[in-house]
């Protein structure tokens, strides 16, 4: 047996007897953002922000854009400053959707209800440690699918 | 004639009462069906196992290091994508003409490659009771095995990063209900019905089957 075929069965084994089963690597990411509605329009509610990645790994059709990470509900519309945690093996990219909960229920643009402006954006510069945003709510009633790609 | 056929009934019955007599109701005391299925062959013997089946297979190898104690290696597969591999004792705790109840406990490694990969080490602890009659060997297993699944996460942060450790438990209980036949001393045969819960008690299990085909010596 040469030394190649020898080196090859030892990786095998190695391999089969590791012993990790899930192996999760997350990307610390801040994130200083400004989120804003356009002038004139009702900004009274909290805003929910969903993170996202741009482009999920995948071959073929498993290969699909935005996948969300976290979420997270934030007083106002304003300055927003939140830390998350980016599922490195997950996919490429970061984009951050968010909407206005003018009538405080939970739900964006229930039918019969206010309408409910949304946003999106993908951040440049990732993968970075720190990074900064601006997110415009300008859209009524539209997912994260309907603003990208 | 009515006389002549009960004359001749009574003397095969007679007949096949002194045959029954003649042979012992256990033809040979210990054997390889009674030593795979029941465990813990005697002092110097083994047995040899190979049981095919669905979803489960096993190939399993016993020595009798005394009457009482055995050591014992088995490897475990689940249609090719699980295995087992495990080393370990059995205890025979009660043995008598017409019962055999044996303590195993063994330890490895399980490896699964599949969707989902598991990978860690693996320890089982089970009884068999096993009831010969004749060539016929039923026989009963209950085990509660305990795999341990070590999980990584890593946190790249700005300031370095960051490895810790978590350990998942998964745990199989298990039982076997089968019939062992010796087809002569060394050689046996056994069917039986397995069912293994594995992630108990977060999913659903299946029954499966499973043939084996025994080969002992040295008694």
């Amino acid at each position: 047996m040469s030394r190649g075929h020898l080196v090859f069965a030892g990786a095998l084994v190695f391999a089969l007897a590791g012993c990790i089963n899930e192996d999760t690597r997350l990307y610390e990411i801040e994130l200083d953002g400004q989120v804003a509605v356009p002038n004139g329009a009702p900004s009274t509610g909290a805003v929910h922000l969903e993170f996202h990645v741009a482009q999920t790994f995948g071959e073929g059709d498993l290969a699909h854009p935005l996948g969300v990470f976290e979420t997270r509900t934030v007083a106002g519309v304003g300055p927003v400053r939140e830390t998350v945690l980016y599922p490195l093996d997950e996919g490429d990219g970061l984009v951050v959707y968010g909407w206005l909960d003018r009538d405080g229920d939970g739900v964006l643009c229930a039918p019969g209800q206010t309408e409910e402006p949304a946003g999106l954006v993908k951040l440049a510069g990732f993968p970075a440690h720190t990074l900064s945003f601006s997110l415009s709510l300008g859209t009524p009633c539209v997912g994260p699918e309907s603003l990208y790609p | 004639m009515k006389l002549g056929i009960a004359i001749a009934a009574g003397a095969v019955i007679l007949g096949a009462a002194e045959a029954a007599a003649a042979e012992p109701r256990t033809p040979f005391p210990e054997h390889a069906a009674l030593d795979a299925v029941g465990g813990s062959p005697a002092k110097g013997a083994y047995v040899l196992s190979a049981q095919g089946g669905w979803p489960f297979s096993f190939l399993r190898a016993q020595v009798g290091l005394s009457n009482r104690i055995t050591l014992q290696s088995e490897l475990e597969s689940v249609v090719g994508r699980r295995y087992r591999p495990m080393l370990g004792i059995g205890v025979r705790i009660a043995d008598g003409t017409h019962l055999r109840l044996t303590g195993e406990f063994l330890a490895g490694w399980l490896f699964q490659r599949s969707e989902e990969y598991r990978r860690g080490p693996n320890g089982e602890l089970r009884f068999r009771l096993a009831i010969p009659v004749g060539r016929f060997v039923p026989y009963l297993v209950l085990g509660t095995r305990h795999a341990f699944l070590p999980d990584r996460l890593t946190i790249e942060r700005a300031s370095g990063t960051e490895t810790s450790w978590s350990l998942r438990h998964e745990w199989t209980p298990w039982a076997t209900l089968g019939l062992g036949f010796a087809i002569s001393r060394r050689i046996g045969l056994d069917l039986g019905i397995n069912y293994g819960w594995v992630g108990a008690p977060d999913t659903i299990a299946l029954p499966g089957v499973h043939l084996g085909l025994h080969f002992g010596g040295d008694r």
